[in-house]
């Protein structure tokens, strides 16, 4: 929900509740008014009432009832009736239902005969009257939530948006992406200061960023010169003729590990160079073409594993990629597709416009499929697997949104990228 | 033959120069930049080996500075670097080789081997080892005057061999040399025991001697008998 249509709601719910009870308030005010009103003249009329009596007698008697408004009865007991202001409803035949009126009931005497009288007068009916201030009331609300939405339509679109282009700017942020800034001025003093904090993050984020990546790639590259003299010493010391078998085995196995951790060292940089966007021309790829060139390189591998190979390749297939990656990508797929291959299996390769599908023959899978793509997740005990491949390729595809799936149907294990 | 090493690395340096010498080459070093210009610029050398990060300098501006000499000496590129990237920059100031750190030496001195074959132009590309004698224009091989028919992967074999003899060459340094990063090592010792078999056989069969000695659980030797 938007910042804008809560705090809105709040005003709304608020704006309801003042107008319910302004509403009873209104009403109450009005009727007392009118009551007010209507109780003077009743009053009124009953002075007058009194002097003509007084003045005419009994003649006017029959003169002030014809009215209706006014009920004149002679009484003899004074006591039991009920006298002053009070509400009354009269049954109306006319609207079959109950008229409210305002009634006076005095007694008075004429030539000294009691007589009660009752002065009726209509009150404005306080049904039309609640109809009247809910429709006013309700006018008023519209009005007031229709111009909110107009004006919030109208902040949205002027006031907050440096707010939302500074939102769509550092939405796809990534240090290793391009760089942002130049965000629109603003005249609002909030946004001006967002604007100048995430200035400054982002240029520290960068900053930070390209400092680990020096880090990282000297470090990687300083690794390798000691490993290369340590691999340099071991095999100048197998050359050594006056070393035992069991000396020289020990040796072997250090010259083993410094390989293994050269190797790794590579794959890592090579990962995160992948990572950050380190490989940005992107160019269109023949697939079918890098596929065949690959697969001859092989050639000699899958012959000597006794592999039978079957492929589908569309000859027509092109993919906007780097030229590196795409390379990276099928070396890695397909020397999977032989190194966890049994003697005597099969690789089925089937490109076609929208995937490419690499299956397999291999052993059982030990771990788990979904963390096939895992770092340093390795198949076999095998000390010769660094267990980045898969993480290599997954990379690459996320890098080019491609999918990769994995699917494994005894024997047969699969992996097929969806461009 | 006269080569010139450039490598800031002195453990490095000095392990190289040792191999090199006792392959028979005259081997100069020289550890920083201004000492390999300074070197350049004085002596001729059939063969560079340059690191390419150097205190002083680039390595890459040693080359150009052997380009302009015009002389004809061959130039591998020892680098740690090795991203696609790196590698055409280095081949592209006109170096003919490069080589990842860390490397076998016995891989470099192969490819130092092929350099220094492909530069000298005068001279017959032949190598001659007691009773084989390869030519490497038309990769005929002769045993006592026979020809020798090999597989691509067993004439490589061969002139790593050739290239590394009397050395304790591994198995590891094999596979890298014939398949690359392409392969794995397990498998790859399989394929390699198979090449070696075929590779000794067919020499026998020609009469040749059996100069392939398997050293257990390591690597093999190529001597001469």
């Amino acid at each position: 929900m938007k910042l804008l249509t809560k705090t809105n709601l709040y005003y709304t719910l608020f704006a309801l509740i003042i107008f319910i009870i302004g509403g009873f308030a209104f009403f109450y005010i009005i009727q007392n008014e009118i009551y007010e009103e209507i109780d003077e003249a009743l009053l009124f009329r009953k002075d007058t009432i009194i002097k003509q009596l007084n003045s005419g007698g009994e003649k006017y008697i029959k003169e002030l009832a014809a009215g209706g408004e006014v009920s004149i009865n002679r009484i003899n007991d004074k006591s039991g009736i009920p006298l002053g202001i009070s509400d009354t409803l009269i049954f109306n035949p006319g609207e079959k239902e109950g008229e409210q009126f305002r009634r006076l009931s005095f007694i008075t005497d004429i030539n000294n005969t009691p007589y009660h009288i009752n002065i009726l007068r209509s009150v404005t009916d306080s049904d039309s009257l609640v109809d009247g201030i809910a429709m006013a009331v309700s006018i008023i609300f519209s009005l007031l939530l229709g111009g909110g939405a107009l004006l919030n339509y109208y902040i949205s679109k002027r006031i907050w948006k440096p707010f939302y282009s500074v939102l769509d700017k550092i939405k796809d942020y990534r240090p290793a992406g391009e760089i942002i800034g130049g965000f629109p001025a603003s005249n609002i003093s909030e946004f001006s200061k967002l604007n100048d904090v995430i200035e400054r993050l982002v240029a520290k984020v960068q900053n930070d960023f390209i400092n680990l990546k020096q880090f990282t790639e000297n470090a990687s590259h300083e690794i390798q010169t000691p490993l290369a003299v340590i691999k340099t010493k071991s095999e100048m010391l197998l050359q050594r003729e006056d070393l035992d078998l069991k000396t020289l085995k020990e040796i072997m196995s250090i010259n083993e590990t410094a390989t293994r951790l050269s190797k790794l060292n590579q794959a890592l940089l090579q990962l995160m160079k992948i990572e950050n966007l380190q490989y940005q021309e992107s160019e269109k790829i023949d697939l079918g073409r890098l596929l065949e060139t690959k697969l001859e390189k092989l050639n000699e591998l899958i012959t000597m594993k006794n592999i039978k190979l079957t492929k589908t390749i569309n000859k027509i297939v092109f993919v906007n990629m780097n030229s590196s990656l795409a390379d990276i990508l099928l070396s890695n797929l397909l020397n999977n597709s032989i190194k966890h291959n049994i003697y005597g299996g099969e690789i089925n390769i089937n490109l076609t416009q929208d995937s490419l599908s690499i299956k397999n023959t291999g052993n059982d899978l030990k771990i788990r499929p979904e963390k096939l793509f895992g770092r340093f997740v390795k198949e076999s005990n095998s000390h010769e697997s660094i267990g980045l491949g898969l993480s290599i390729v997954k990379q690459i595809c996320d890098n080019n949104k491609f999918n990769v799936n994995y699917i494994y149907q005894h024997p047969i294990h699969e992996i097929k990228i969806t461009f | 033959m006269k080569l010139l090493l450039v490598e800031d690395e002195k453990e490095l340096a000095s392990d190289i120069s040792k191999y090199l010498i006792e392959e028979g080459y005259l081997i100069e070093s020289a550890s920083t930049y201004n000492e390999g210009r300074e070197k350049l610029s004085l002596y001729d050398y059939d063969c560079v080996i340059i690191d390419i990060t150097l205190p002083g300098g680039n390595g890459l501006d040693l080359i150009r500075m052997i380009k302009e000499k015009l002389l004809n000496t061959g130039i591998i590129i020892i680098s740690a670097k090795n991203s696609l990237d790196d590698r055409i920059m280095g081949l592209e100031t006109g170096s003919d080789d490069y080589l990842t750190k860390p490397f076998y030496l016995s891989e470099l001195n192969a490819r130092i081997k092929s350099i220094l074959r492909r530069r000298n132009f005068s001279g017959n590309k032949e190598i001659i080892i007691d009773e084989i004698k390869m030519t490497l224009n038309d990769s005929q091989i002769l045993i006592y005057d026979k020809p020798l028919s090999l597989t691509k992967k067993e004439y490589e074999l061969l002139l790593f061999f050739a290239a590394n003899i009397n050395r304790v060459i591994t198995k590891e340094s094999i596979a890298e040399h014939l398949w690359g990063d392409s392969i794995d090592t397990t498998d790859s010792f399989d394929f390699i025991y198979t090449h070696i078999k075929n590779l000794r056989k067919k020499i026998l069969d020609l009469g040749g001697k059996d100069h392939i000695q398997t050293i257990y659980g390591m690597g093999y030797k190529f001597i001469i008998l």
